[in-house]
């Protein structure tokens, strides 16, 4: 009865969040204009400032900015435009050459700010995987988490920022100089198919030694470095770390650029719109499909490869569950994950100021609801199937939130971003349990669901949610308009993402598959059993994650 | 230290060489005594041993419950649950058999299933030693269960939470293509 009654208010919740954004009433016609109103004055004809006009503005005086500027009145004014000639003074140029710079120079700053803040989720990724793996296994983990930052920073400044961005072309919100524009093509039946960039190795090939390009590469590589670390939660306490460490290259290098590249990059996918007139081709505005999906269908791929912790599964088959160590650890990086997002989602704009950029208000709104309807829908999920609000699975679903809501933030309203989450947060679980019961690929983390599953969900739920009011710049991958979705009248653009999830799956499966196969075939993926059951932090690392807490354990026992 | 084939006799011949309390115990000592101290060879060299011995006596419980040990300090682990779960089948009243099996899943961490198997061990324990052994056990598992982070134990059928999934999609574009 509990049951059903909970089932019915997660239903009404759900039927309320889609109601209250239909309009209450039809729009009332526009009054007739009353008869005796006054005809309106005509405007004023614009009036050219001159040079002659600056003149005129006044400044604060050297006296009175010597005494120093305790309200900050007097700084900021005409005397810090900078003049470009100081024998004519300040000139119109002058000032729209200020007005240029402050707008690229607040994207910029945004840019690279948001990038900060999606460096500091590995962090997150770290303490979330550690807390939910065996202590035994603490250091081994917080060093796959620590060391795929180096890693994949490598593989992406030598080889995947070139494939992923060299061909995009002009980076218009960065203000920047159309130097990435080398984008290796294929023409079938008259259609462009871009496959990979050319232009970008090591940040100076082809004269990509240019600002624009830098704030470009910094934000593009935190977020493939997030890609990189989902993987290392799937394959936790079981993975050779000379083996993590060429797979990560690879991936940091290959993998996921070639993806990002068709998506973000001026790629195949991206023109679907153009080419095919599906929607505005496939649209992911932050990265579920990306950089998430890429990470989690990549973690499927490692999860088969490597087979399953010992002790998980029993001979008929039957799941065990093996526990975590620290709670503490693993609400907390989900915090701090959930922080970081605000650099994930906002930050995809690469702009503050113009270009429709004024949308970040909403996006950080939207991923705030999102996070908190998905960890409302896990909660409450295992609350009625298992009897206790799982604390794990809470955390889960607020990152199954965020991941869900990544890619459609820029195109959905607040109730869509809700419902978007909500749903991720219930899939997340059903999702854990298929993966866990079903494929039997043992995910101690639950990235595979995490990040892969709603990943996905995210991708095709932009072709359902996307309202048609968000405005980049009057385009989106090059085709006029805005984003519209299913269930706002644009069934191309759901064509279009369906496009773009089956793609990434095959591509990403089957090139992470083999090529990790390989890998085995030389390196060896997996650790010895010996090693695996006294934990990976003496064989692997030296050293182990919390030597007090061994000294304890141990003077507890004697 | 006894060799191979003269432990092989002591266990045929049901010789006793560790006293306990309770009495005579029926399995092989020497590479258990100390598992740091066995040369990988001279475990392997067991492990035929019981192989063969599992062959000539297929009922007999103890010499499966040895070979699952062994394995288990050889780290093949499904070997070894192999091993035990036969010995628990022909002899289900075996506590060894029943100790062993659970403690390789408390030494595996599945410590639901370990906690569920040793209690069936205590159940078994037919005087005291017996029973502080597995009681000892469980004391062990209850603790690291209770410092351990719970993780859920997917146990129920999907297709309800499936049909919750797609309605809850298919409402929420149906009242939003409605609006």
């Amino acid at each position: 009865m509990t049951r059903r009654i909970a089932i019915l208010a997660v239903a009404l919740l759900m039927a309320s969040l889609a109601w209250a954004q239909a309009p209450a009433t039809p729009p009332a016609p526009a009054p007739e204009p009353a008869a005796a109103a006054p005809a309106t004055p005509p405007a004023p004809a614009p009036v050219a400032i001159t040079d002659k006009d600056l003149t005129s503005v006044p400044a604060p005086s050297a006296d009175a900015r010597a005494k120093g500027d305790p309200d900050g009145s007097l700084t900021g004014t005409v005397s810090d435009v900078v003049v470009g000639d100081s024998k004519k003074g300040l000139t119109i140029g002058d000032l729209a050459n200020q007005a240029g710079q402050n707008r690229v120079a607040i994207n910029f700053v945004w840019t690279l700010i948001t990038g900060f803040l999606v460096m500091f989720m590995q962090a997150g990724f770290a303490i979330v995987e550690t807390g939910l793996c065996r202590a035994k296994n603490a250091n081994h983990t917080m060093m796959m988490n620590f060391m795929v930052y180096g890693v994949g920073m490598l593989a992406f400044w030598l080889i995947g920022f070139a494939i992923q961005m060299g061909g995009v072309g002009a980076l218009g919100t960065l203000g920047g100089t159309p130097v990435l524009g080398g984008e290796y093509s294929v023409t079938l039946f008259g259609k462009t198919f871009g496959l990979w960039g050319q232009n970008g190795l090591f940040l100076m090939h082809k004269g990509t030694y240019d600002v624009a390009v830098m704030v470009m590469f910094l934000f593009q590589m935190v977020f493939m470095d997030t890609a990189l670390t989902i993987v290392t939660g799937t394959v936790a306490e079981r993975w050779k770390y000379a083996a993590f460490m060429v797979s990560s290259f690879v991936m940091g290098a290959f993998t996921y650029p070639l993806f990002a590249n068709w998506a973000w990059g001026g790629g195949w996918l991206a023109n679907l719109g153009g080419n095919f007139s599906l929607g505005h081709g496939y649209a992911d505005f932050a990265g579920s499909g990306v950089l998430h999906s890429v990470g989690g269908v990549t973690a499927l791929a490692m999860g088969i490869l490597l087979g399953p912790r010992l002790g998980k599964y029993n001979r008929d088959g039957k799941a065990n569950v093996i526990l975590g160590h620290d709670i503490v650890l693993v609400l907390l990086g989900c915090f701090i994950l959930a922080f970081g997002w605000f650099g994930f989602n906002p930050g995809s704009t690469l702009a503050a100021s113009g270009n429709g950029a004024l949308r970040i208000g909403s996006v950080a709104v939207n991923t705030m609801l999102a996070g908190m309807t998905g960890s409302f829908g896990a909660m409450l999920y295992m609350w009625i199937r298992y009897g206790k609000p799982d604390a794990s699975m809470s955390g889960n679903g607020l990152l199954a939130g965020l991941v869900a809501i990544t890619a459609p933030s820029g195109f959905v309203n607040p109730v869509g971003s809700a419902i978007i989450g909500l749903i991720a947060g219930v899939l997340v679980c059903v999702s854990g349990e298929f993966v866990d019961r079903v494929l039997k690929v043992d995910d101690p983390v639950g990235a595979i669901s995490v990040h892969g599953t709603n990943g996905l969900w995210g991708v095709i739920s932009v072709g359902l949610f996307a309202d048609g009011k968000s405005n980049f710049g009057g385009s989106w991958n090059g085709v006029s308009g805005n984003v519209t979705g299913l269930f706002y009248g644009d069934a191309g653009q759901l064509v279009a993402q369906l496009i773009g999830v089956s793609t990434l799956v095959g591509l990403v499966f089957t090139f992470s598959f083999v090529v990790n196969w390989v890998i085995d075939a030389v390196v060896g993926q997996r650790v010895a059993a010996k090693a695996e059951l006294e934990g990976l932090d003496m064989p692997e690392m030296g050293a182990v994650g919390y030597p007090e807490f061994e000294l304890k354990a141990s003077a507890a026992r004697m | 230290m006894a060799t191979a084939a003269s432990s092989f006799e002591l266990v045929r011949t049901g010789q006793s060489v560790v006293n306990t309390p309770a009495g005579p115990v029926r399995v092989l000592p020497i590479p258990w005594r100390d598992p740091y101290t066995v040369e990988p060879e001279e475990l392997q060299e067991y492990i035929a041993i019981l192989e063969r011995a599992c062959l000539d006596h297929p009922e007999n419980a103890d010499f499966r419950t040895c070979l699952g040990m062994a394995h288990a300090m050889n780290f093949d682990v499904y070997k070894s649950m192999d091993a035990l779960e036969e010995a628990r089948r022909m002899e289900p009243q075996n506590f060894f058999a029943q100790l062993k099996y659970s403690e390789l899943y408390y030494r595996l961490r599945a410590l639901d299933k370990a906690e569920e198997e040793t209690r069936a061990a205590v159940d078994l324990a037919g005087n005291a030693w017996e029973l502080s052994l597995a009681r000892k056990q469980l004391a062990e598992i209850r603790r690291l269960k209770r410092e351990g982070t719970q993780k859920p134990a997917w146990t129920k059928p999907l297709t309800v939470p499936m049909v919750m999934l797609v309605l809850m999609t298919v409402i929420a574009g149906i009242l939003l293509a409605w609006r």
